[in-house]
């Protein structure tokens, strides 16, 4: 079995023996560390995992988090990710990939789904290319701004009022954007004939690269 | 920061690499082994953002394995590249403490 796959189940499951402040100490700590994903995977799991052993030791001597990794759960996480290594630039842009493929064949299935009850047999183009590269730079600006997110608030106890509403306006505006984009793009560039069978085909293409690629990625750690 | 942990701070990876070069330990093991020794205020987790560092430089490697008692955990040895930067430390560490030590006999 994969490597890192099963160090993330073994974790889930010995967290839950951790008295509540205790995991609510050690689930910020991962969540920040986690949140970093231009880090080693690899590393960043073996460490999480050694710490909550760890932890789990200093319970039964009847220390806590705070005596274990310090009254400032931020510096101790910065200090770990600090330290830890970089992910391979081959395993990024590979994930990257991966990831793209992923994202493009489901919009791509989706929309020949729609164009099979629309009855059409004929794409515009440049209205195709644009949504999809439109796709693309909203999904990863989006992933982007989630991961800062969950960065920043990791170690805030609640979330402030003006971080939802701040999330909501960037959740409905991006929506709206991609909604624009799509309206106002739909006639452009020539007509090209693609039944809507052959569209789902070349998404289901993609999603299958996605899971092969997935399947070779977690294969090899 | 006490005065103790200040200095502390700049020789805990020689620590560490002396530690680690008698045997083989985890993270646990480790800390404790450096509490019991007298450096009972370093802080358990401080060795975690060591050990990584150590791992980063390429002065120690870890892997993960079965322990006697059943759950996985990753075992600390040292490199030759480890080994020869605590000889460097060894030495560096013998020199400022049998200076310092002059001076603060007063």
């Amino acid at each position: 079995m994969v490597i890192v796959k099963k160090i993330i189940a073994e974790n889930n499951k010995k967290r839950k023996l951790l008295t509540k402040e205790n995991q609510a100490y050690f689930d910020k700590l991962l969540v920040y560390v986690r949140a970093h994903v231009l880090l080693s995977e690899r590393q960043s799991e073996e460490v999480l995992m050694e710490m909550l052993d760890h932890l789990l030791i200093a319970e039964e001597e009847g220390k806590t988090a705070v005596d274990v990794f310090g009254p400032n759960p931020k510096a101790y996480a910065d200090d770990i990710v600090d330290a830890l290594p970089k992910e391979k630039k081959g395993s990024l842009m590979t994930f990257g990939v991966e990831i793209l493929c992923d994202l493009m064949g489901w919009f791509i299935i989706i929309g020949a789904v729609g164009r099979y009850f629309t009855k059409s047999d004929q794409i515009y183009l440049y209205s195709a290319i644009i949504n999809v590269v439109a796709l693309v730079a909203i999904g990863g600006g989006l992933l982007y701004l989630i991961l800062q997110q969950l960065k920043k608030g990791a170690f805030e106890e609640k979330m402030s009022t003006s971080a939802i509403i701040k999330a909501g306006l960037v959740g409905t505006g991006t929506f709206g954007l991609f909604m624009g984009i799509l309206y106002f793009t739909d006639k452009l560039g020539p007509l090209v004939n693609i039944t809507w069978f052959a569209q789902l085909g070349a998404g289901s293409a993609l999603l299958l690269i996605s899971y092969l690629m997935k399947r070779d990625r977690t294969k090899r750690y | 920061m006490s005065i103790r942990s200040q200095l502390l701070k700049g020789i805990l990876d020689g620590c560490v690499l002396a530690v680690i070069e008698k045997e083989v330990v985890y993270g646990y093991e480790l800390s404790k082994k450096l509490q019991t020794v007298g450096l009972a205020d370093v802080s358990e987790g401080t060795i975690y953002p060591v050990l990584l560092r150590l791992q980063k430089n390429n002065l120690i490697k870890g892997e993960m394995r079965p322990s006697e008692s059943g759950p996985n955990r990753k075992y600390y040895q040292l490199t030759q590249a480890g080994k020869e930067a605590l000889d460097d430390i060894r030495s560096e560490w013998l020199g400022i403490s049998d200076a310092v030590g002059k001076l603060m006999k007063g």
